[in-house]
């Protein structure tokens, strides 16, 4: 099953048929412009007219099968002009090429053995071949292809994409069309398709691909492309429809330990206090329980004392959060390898992660993302946390970032109940040694990306 | 659809075996296929009992190969082709019993194909023509079902390809903590197609079906148009059955060897096979002869195709024989001297025989579009073809033969130069066996030289012979070839105790006579008349119109002598097929085959196809050129308006096309954005010629009026309604400039929203410090202008203009900097 359906998705463009007949059209083209020109005699009989229809079939031949050539080598040239005229495709199946190769021994057993009847056999072959060619090329006329995207998607998770195919022929229903759509990411390709067995006459059909993304960031999709092998699957037609998309994919986001919780983000010297009362602090009910020795008996809850027959009272939680500062450095030497790219990308789920979880836990808390890497950005928690997670997923690294100058800065303004944590991709020792002399040590915590220091305080799900 | 698939595979399959048994005329091993693939169809496919390990099958395959190659080299089959054929039979036999992969059924279609072209190399029958016709439908039906049930099984596969997906996502989610291990991002992404398929689809419809038809319909009169204009223009003479002498499957036996048994024609006299079709021209002026009337012109009462001459005789056998050192043979001359002659055009079937036949008297001829050239044997001027040239295909050639001389020559019409000028030449067709003729040579000087003549020239003793076995009634016409006294010569068996037989013996007869009272004569064998074919007016010529004649030299002339009887005639005529009905139309349809797709040449299609669209053209050229030149002279005469109300008609169809291609994008933009191919193609060139959107001109000159007015109008033609007209200028002047830097609003975004998002884009490109806040300003006053109705100021206006102008020159300084 599988290897049936290699053909219809692949992540890389090895797939492709080989343009065999732009190849091919290039080669008569020329052939027959030198014929045209070194054998002046060769049109003679026919008089000039002949000589132009020829130069021009001849002309014709080579402009379209560079088109075809151009097409397959630089699929890449979506959206310009050369796109925009060029977007019928033709190609060969394997199917084809074995049949191709069949009427090529026929034609040139008849020419060389001078027999009409392989030559009878070769025109039954090459029928049904420039039939099918014709009517996948039919299929395509007048249809289009729409995709329908998320704008948003997490890495990791499993996306539906739909793409409406229409068909606005009058009478000809199209069969077998696969809808293949090209999705471009700076680290990562594919193409995923859906096949629309049959679509009627001036109607429309709707169908869908799925796609898990392993990258955070954008990823490009279009052109679709339309294609169709149909009826004999011998010659794949390509018809592009240049409907381009974009859709950026949030960075993969792991789960904060209890540690993390507990040592950066709350107020960890006033947790021990509960409060019998709602406090200064937009304190937080949590329970009732028991009456002990000491506590206030205005905490008592009457009702439930009532219902219980014994002394009851409501505990209140203290849950002043600190603020937090968190600096995403998003360094890489000039030739990152494996283990770089990795630390990036284990910062960023980690700066997402932390950007969830103040979500979850801590919403008065008042978080500040400053992504230091190719670019600055900053994020605080007035903006919307999508806005957070697009800066997440778009955010580069580059050898010149650098987090020291924004900590110091950070430092000096930061208040009493304000944290500062630095998550950076450079390895532990560089990043111990870059910020061994910041003031206020003892509010800072630097983390470098690496699974040592992460563990303790986040859980990445979905390693492999 | 599967079952469907599998029987319409597998016929085809036994249909390609059919096919290939029925060329080389043997039923084992090709049609043993036929039940094989019954067999597997229901053990390997259906009841899935049995299939062949691939292990196995390799080993099986390599004994094919050696099994094919021992017949190769064994000599017990006619050809090596045969053993080719055998070769694709046992793989197909191998892969019928393999477990089918969609690779295995291409396989089975691509090994049927070959039974078919092998096939196609040992017949040229019009019966194997139609089954290629049957092949093509059923071809072209599996291959469209193999299509679909491919497709099907894609669907079938979703499923399984989504649930392998989804468990696969469930165990990656088991927590494992930070690790050094293969991170996620490090792979690629995995995408998964599917099918879009309405579970109400029948597969196999009404629709479907008669869609294969129509394709089978088009695809064979594709086919038959490649056919006809493929130029048959041949590249040398590779031989399948080798380079020796020809091991003949199915032609023609002739009867026209170098040594002839007295009778062998006998069984040739039955046939009605057709042996060769012929068609005659005055060659200075291409116009078609009558050939009957030629032959009669030429003294013949039937037309005359000489073919082999004998000079030796003994116990019943003529041969060729040899005279000696001037007995050789040479080209034939390629081409007359002048038109004044006749053309002769021949298509002989293939023959068994290198002879070569025309009517006398030849003077020149030529192969067609064969290199080797006619030979012609210089004493006996028989025709022969080159050895080179293989007697399996339908031989076509033309002879140029004299035009008749007025008056003819009477009462022996002339036969064939050249004349005799040595003594030993003349002697050689004088002779008679030493002994067995006596009976024979004394009854022809009886009749010869009666004792009371006075007339002893040898045209009087020719008559007088030719008279006395044709016209004496003592002699009977038969094709009964039994003999009374096999101890004598057949020759005087036949005049002295039969009395009758067929043209062999009357001329065998004849000839021997004339020898015995002095002339020189020769048996000639060939075909005597022959039927006009209605329609296309060819002479064909069958088995049942070979003959054999006399040719006597006297009067320095080789002179036509023929004593059959006239029943001759009778019996050829019995012997004619009585067509019904279908035996009509099947013999239509074999000579059709014959001609035009067995028989096709170049020439054939150079005067039937390609000379008549060439003048088609030219003529169509010429009017064209004419009419233009005329136009632009300003030559047209008053009545002539055909170039004038062309060249307005083109306009005008422009002119629609034009716009009806305008109005019809811009209708379907606003519907379903649908822009493809041509469409698209059109639209890019009209944007030329029509008035843009306005987009981006909103300036006051005449291009900015020009402009708004061709967008209200489109927008009009859209359908647009007139809450969705309502825009405010100076917000899409600011989104354009969004635009050009790729940020574009998504659909559920407001205004704001969408600003905010693209502050860090947009506050990188605005260098100024004061521009900071102008789109939090612009998105206000929009705010203000669209939802609150409100008309802004001329201050405000100002300012607004001020703004954007300074943005939109910041926006597009290099990199965006001041």
């Amino acid at each position: 099953m599988a290897q049936l359906m290699a053909g219809l998705s692949s992540t890389d463009d090895s797939s492709r048929p080989f343009p065999l007949l732009g190849a091919t059209a290039v080669f008569s083209g020329a052939g027959l412009l030198i014929v045209l020109k070194r054998s002046p005699s060769f049109t003679e009989d026919w008089g000039e007219p002949s000589y132009w229809v020829l130069f021009a079939a001849s002309v014709f031949l080579m402009l379209w099968g560079l088109g075809q050539l151009l097409a397959s080598a630089k699929p890449n040239w979506r959206g310009t002009r050369f796109a925009s005229w060029n977007r019928h495709r033709m190609a060969v199946t394997r199917e084809g090429m074995a049949y191709i190769g069949i009427m090529s021994v026929m034609f040139i057993g008849s020419i060389l053995g001078r027999t009409n009847m392989l030559m009878f056999v070769f025109a039954m072959m090459i029928g049904p071949w420039v039939l099918n060619g014709w009517i996948a090329f039919s299929m395509l006329r007048r249809t289009n292809a729409k995709r329908t995207l998320p704008q948003r998607a997490m890495a990791g998770e499993m996306v539906s994409v739909e793409i409406e195919v229409e068909n606005h022929k009058w009478l000809l229903g199209s069969w077998l069309l696969a809808a293949r759509d090209r999705v471009v990411h700076a680290r990562d390709r594919f193409q995923a398709a859906a096949l629309f067995v049959r679509i009627p006459a001036r109607q429309s059909r709707r169908g869908h691909y799925f796609v898990r993304f392993s990258q955070r960031g954008e990823y490009s999709f279009g052109p679709i492309e339309l294609t169709t092998h149909f009826p004999l699957g011998l010659i794949e037609r390509g018809l592009v429809c240049q409907d381009m998309g974009k859709l950026i994919v949030h960075p993969r986001v792991g789960r904060m330990t209890s540690r993390w919780r507990s040592d950066l983000w709350n107020a960890t010297e006033l947790a021990e206090q509960r409060q019998m009362r709602a406090g200064l602090f937009d304190d937080e009910f949590q329970r009732i329980r028991e009456y002990r020795s000491g506590d206030n008996p205005k905490a008592i809850h009457w009702r439930t004392t009532a219902r219980r027959g014994e002394l009851m009272v409501r505990e209140y939680q203290q849950t002043r959060d600190r603020d937090l500062i968190l600096l995403v450095e998003l360094w890489q030497p000039a030739q990152p390898v494996a283990s770089d790219l990795d630390r990036v990308e284990l910062a960023v789920s980690f700066a997402a992660s932390v950007l969830y979880e103040n979500l979850r836990q801590s919403r008065e808390a008042r978080l500040r993302i400053i992504i230091i890497g190719a670019d600055t950005v900053a994020w605080d928690h007035q903006s919307s946390m999508e806005l957070a997670l697009d800066q997440l997923a778009l955010a580069a690294a580059a050898p010149g970032a650098d987090v020291r100058r924004t900590l110091d800065e950070t430092m000096q303004r930061i208040s009493s109940s304000s944290r500062v944590v630095v998550v950076s991709s450079r390895p532990r020792g560089d990043l111990l040694a870059r910020t061994r002399d910041v003031m206020e040590p003892a509010e800072l915590l630097c983390l470098s990306a690496e699974p040592r220091d992460l563990s303790p305080y986040f859980v990445l799900e979905g390693l492999a | 659809m599967t079952t469907v698939l599998q029987v319409s595979l597998y016929g085809l399959v036994m249909l390609a075996s059919g096919m290939l048994a029925f060329a080389e005329g043997a039923s084992f091993p090709d049609a043993f296929t036929i039940p094989l693939a019954i067999l597997a169809l229901f053990v390997t496919e259906r009841w899935k009992l049995f299939w062949l390990r691939v292990s196995w099958a390799n080993v099986l395959g390599i004994g094919a190969f050696g099994l094919a190659g021992w017949e190769m080299s064994s000599g017990l089959i006619e050809a090596r082709l045969l053993s080719l054929a055998h070769l694709l039979v046992y793989l197909t036999w191998i892969v019928l019993f393999l477990s089918k992969t969609a690779r295995m059924y291409w396989t089975l279609c691509l090994l049927a194909v070959l039974h078919v072209a092998v096939g196609a190399v040992l017949t040229s029958t019009g019966v194997f023509g139609a089954l290629c016709g049957l092949f093509l439908v059923l071809a072209v039906w599996t291959l469209t079902l193999f299509t679909l049930c491919r497709a099907r099984e894609r669907y079938a596969a979703e499923d399984q390809m989504l649930f392998a997906t989804h468990r696969e996502g469930k165990a990656l989610a088991e927590p494992d903590g930070v690790s050094i291990a293969t991170f996620l991002w490090n792979q690629s992404s995995h995408p998964v197609s599917t099918v879009q398929i309405d579970p109400r689809l029948r597969w196999i419809s009404g629709p479907f079906a008669s869609g294969v038809v129509a394709n089978v319909v088009l695809s064979a009169f594709v086919g038959m148009l490649f056919f006809m204009f493929t130029p048959r223009i041949w590249v040398g003479s590779f031989s399948a059955f080798g380079e020796g002498p020809d091991q003949p499957l199915r032609i023609l036996q002739s009867g026209f060897a170098e040594e002839v048994q007295l009778g062998d024609i006998g069984q040739i006299l039955e046939g009605t096979q057709t042996v060769m079709e012929v068609r005659m021209f005055d060659q200075a002026t291409d116009q078609p002869l009558d050939i009957v009337e030629h032959a009669s012109r030429l003294g013949f009462d039937e037309p005359l195709f000489r073919g082999s001459v004998m000079g030796e005789y003994e116990k019943g056998k003529w041969r060729v024989g040899n005279t000696g050192k001037n007995d050789y043979r040479k080209s034939m001359p390629s081409s007359p001297t002048t038109s004044d002659v006749v053309r002769q055009e021949f298509r002989v079937e293939p023959m068994d025989s290198g002879i070569l036949f025309a009517m006398p008297q030849h003077v020149a001829g030529r192969l067609e579009h064969r290199l080797p050239q006619i030979i012609e044997r210089r004493l006996t001027a028989t025709l022969y073809r080159s050895e080179s040239i293989t007697g399996r295909e339908t031989l076509k050639y033309t002879i140029y033969s004299d035009k008749p001389q007025p008056g003819g020559d009477l009462p022996f019409p002339r036969g064939t130069h050249p004349s005799l000028t040595l003594r030993n030449e003349v002697e050689y067709y004088g002779l008679l066996p030493a002994s067995g003729l006596e009976r024979l040579q004394s009854l022809a000087r009886q009749v010869a030289q009666p004792p009371n003549a006075t007339n002893t020239t040898p045209t009087e003793k020719a008559r007088r012979l030719v008279h006395y076995l044709r016209d004496s009634g003592e002699f009977g016409y038969t094709l009964d070839m039994s003999i009374q006294d096999s101890k004598i010569d057949a020759v005087e068996d036949f005049l002295f105790n039969r009395k009758a037989g067929h043209c062999e013996y009357f001329a065998s007869a004849l000839a021997l006579m004339l020898r015995a009272v002095g002339i020189p004569t020769r048996l000639v064998s060939g075909f005597k008349g022959g039927d006009v074919k209605r329609g296309t007016g060819y002479f064909v010529v069958q088995g049942r119109h070979a003959h054999v004649w006399v040719e006597a030299y006297f009067d320095g002339d080789w002179r036509v002598l023929d004593a059959t009887p006239a029943s001759r005639s009778d019996s050829v005529k019995s012997l004619a097929p009585k067509f019904g009905l279908f035996n009509n139309l099947a013999n239509l349809f074999a000579d059709t085959w014959s001609h035009s797709v067995v028989g096709l040449s170049f020439s054939e299609q150079s005067s039937n196809l390609y000379t008549p669209l060439k003048e088609l053209a030219q003529q169509a050229w010429e009017t064209i050129h004419e009419d233009l030149d005329r136009a632009l002279n300003g030559e047209l005469a008053d009545g002539s308006f055909r170039v004038r109300y062309s060249i307005l008609g083109l306009l005008l169809i422009a002119i629609v096309t034009i716009g009806v291609t305008r109005l019809r994008v811009v209708r379907s933009r606003g519907k379903n954005g649908l822009r493809s191919g041509w469409f698209a193609q059109w639209l890019k060139i009209l944007s030329w010629l029509l008035p843009r959107e306005a987009t981006t001109n909103n300036g006051d000159g005449w291009r900015g009026r020009w402009s708004r007015w061709w967008t209200a109008l489109l927008r009009r033609l859209r359908g647009e309604s007139a809450e969705q007209r309502v825009r405010v200028e100076f917000y899409e002047r600011f989104l354009r400039l969004l635009r050009s830097a790729g940020l574009e609003p998504l659909p559920a975004q407001t205004a704001r929203e969408f600003v905010l998002a693209s502050q860090p884009t947009w506050s990188q490109r605005l260098s100024d410090r004061e521009l900071a806040s102008a789109p939090a300003d612009i998105v206000a006053r929009f705010y203000r202008v669209r939802f609150g109705g409100e008309s802004l100021p001329s201050d405000e206006l100002r300012q607004l203009e001020s703004q954007l102008r300074q943005m939109e020159q910041d926006w597009h300084r290099p990199n965006g900097q001041g």
